[in-house]
């Protein structure tokens, strides 16, 4: 990974190429972060070549729908992970809100 | 009652039937809408008490509709411990169909395989499949037996933290995670990684294991609440609150209105309610097994395969010296054992535990539990019998309960017939009676010119 980001902590950017992806960090403040609960996730976002994931970070870990039987301990390694599980392949943002009916 | 079945023991038929249902559900826009409810309600149903009810109506509904299609349709359960390779039969083309290619994980083969047409995804994109690459193994069933050995159902404050040790985290898979359950979905990987993991239609026969799992652990530990909390977890996770989102669709579904797996109608194979339930029984009348005066019958009354007469004694054998595999009703005189005029097993003494159950020994004529020795021809069996004093009486005595026995039936069936009211195979019946009647005098009479000597 190459790291190309400034390192700041309240509301960071990072951005860097893992396997030929360009990886983009938006983290959460520092704020939401230290007011982050279970029940109230500080939010923060990747841009994966263009393709934006949602991650919630708590103290236990960083979460995304995307990839959501996992807890990662960072941003990057979420968007690691995501890079590798995609392949060549950008797969279509999730499809949410839409409600089930029965 | 309806029987899960492991899907490995599925045959190609029932398969096909499966596959079937799921892709008319499918192309009927019904399947789409599971997928939908997965994403769309992920506190409801991830990380907290409500994991395992919260799918469990998901998937009974899904059973339904699967059975609206075809009736004959139950959700198959996926035993990952055991079948846990690529090469599994659950991922032939015949079924789930099998691992992604490596650029990108599209899976090229099956029925839900994109390029056959028939199985876009919810919110665009292919069936896509990466075995092993994010967890190396499925989890094993020592990982499996830890999870089903802990207690309580749940802990304080409820929620997917990595110390928290009650059996709904820890099965889900939080615990120094990802395991178990997570562990499937991570190990399977492409589509069944986000939240829209239901794309995949293996995710209902993951799922199903792990609501076998649920009601395993039930079975396991009697003593435990099924549930936990009452109170004091989040909205929608206590015992009795309505779950979302069925709440808001005005249908009051709460964890505790799912806890039992069989009032909902259904059971696992592993259950003794879906064990083979067939019964050798005697009630004097229908489809004889070995019929000799009494009338033994294969039925089917659950839940335990059992031979057993009506005079209360579980047998395998008779103890009238003519042991049968065939009955000899109907002209036919197949027998697996010599009709010798010796009893062979068991005579005169007290049904023995070896003795009172069905045994392939015993079937084959051969002794079976301390009964002794078996000879073939009479001579042999002629020389058992002299190192076995009284046996002969004793059979001669129990050859005469038996031909009063018959005779009385023969006589109430002959009045029958004198008043015109037999049916068939009761006239056939009483045939087989007579015929029992005078092959028994003939053994007696061979039993007591024996013992004349």
């Amino acid at each position: 990974m190459k790291n190309m980001g400034t390192g700041a902590s309240h509301g960071a950017k990072t951005h860097y190429v893992f396997h030929g992806r360009t990886v983009e960090v938006m983290r959460p403040s520092a704020g939401d972060l230290a007011n982050a609960r279970d029940d109230k996730p500080a939010m923060g976002m990747l841009r994966i070549d263009g393709r934006d994931v949602m991650y919630e970070q708590t103290d236990e870990g960083v979460y995304s729908h995307e990839l959501m039987y996992q807890r990662f301990s960072t941003p990057e390694a979420l968007a690691e992970e995501l890079v590798r599980q995609w392949g060549t392949h950008l797969p279509p943002p999730l499809p949410m809100h839409h409600e089930h009916n029965d | 009652m309806r029987c899960r079945k492991n899907q490995a023991t599925l045959t190609a038929q029932e398969k096909a039937r499966f596959v079937a249902a799921v892709l008319a559900l499918k192309a009927n826009g019904t399947y789409d809408q599971y997928v939908a409810l997965h994403v769309n309600n992920m506190p409801s149903a991830h990380r907290a008490p409500a994991f395992f009810p919260w799918h469990r109506e998901m998937l009974r509904r899904f059973e339904l509709d699967l059975q609206a299609i075809d009736s004959s349709v139950t959700l198959p359960y996926w035993n990952w411990t055991v079948d846990n390779t690529p090469t599994s039969s659950i991922w032939n083309s015949d079924f789930m169909g099998g691992n992604g290619r490596p650029s990108d994980g599209k899976v090229m083969d099956g029925a839900f395989a994109f390029d056959n047409g028939n199985w876009p995804l919810f919110g665009g994109g292919f069936l896509a499949r990466r075995f092993g690459l994010s967890a190396a193994t499925l989890p094993s069933a020592m990982d499996l037996s830890n999870a089903l050995g802990t207690t309580p159902y749940d802990v304080s404050p409820y929620n997917d933290g990595s110390s928290l040790a009650g059996f709904r985290n820890t099965l889900e898979g939080w615990r120094n995670g990802p395991q178990l359950h997570n562990r499937v979905h991570v190990w399977i990987g492409g589509s069944m990684s986000p939240s829209s993991s239901p794309n995949d239609p293996v995710f209902f026969l993951h799922h199903c294991f792990i609501d076998k799992c649920w009601a395993d652990w039930q079975a396991m530990h009697p003593a435990e609440s099924p549930y936990l909390p009452v109170t004091g977890a989040p909205a929608g996770h206590n015992l009795n609150d309505a779950m979302q989102p069925w709440a808001g669709q005005g249908q009051t579904i709460t964890p505790a209105s799912l806890v039992s797996h069989h009032a909902l109608g259904y059971a696992y194979d592993t259950e003794g309610v879906c064990q083979p339930t067939l019964k050798l029984i005697d009630d004097g009348g229908l489809k004889p097994i070995v019929d000799t005066h009494i009338t033994l019958k294969l039925v089917d009354d659950r839940p335990t395969l059992k031979i057993i007469d009506d005079g209360g004694t579980i047998k395998a054998v008779d103890d009238l010296g003519t042991i049968k595999t065939v009955d000899d009703l109907g002209g036919g005189t197949l027998k697996g054992f010599d009709d010798v005029k010796l009893p062979t097993f068991d005579i005169g003494m007290p049904a023995k535990p070896a003795a009172d159950t069905i045994d392939p020994m015993a079937a084959s004529g051969r002794p079976v539990g301390n009964a002794p020795f078996v000879l073939a021809t009479p001579h042999h069996s002629m020389a058992w019998a002299e190192t076995f004093p009284g046996a002969i009486e004793r059979a001669l005595a129990q050859l005469d309960q038996q031909l009063a026995s018959l005779e009385a039936m023969a006589a109430e069936l002959e009045r029958r017939s004198k008043h015109g009211d037999m049916t068939d195979a009761e006239r056939s019946h009483l045939d087989a009676v007579r015929r029992e009647v005078v092959g028994i005098r003939d053994e007696r009479e061979a039993l007591a010119r024996y013992l004349r000597k």
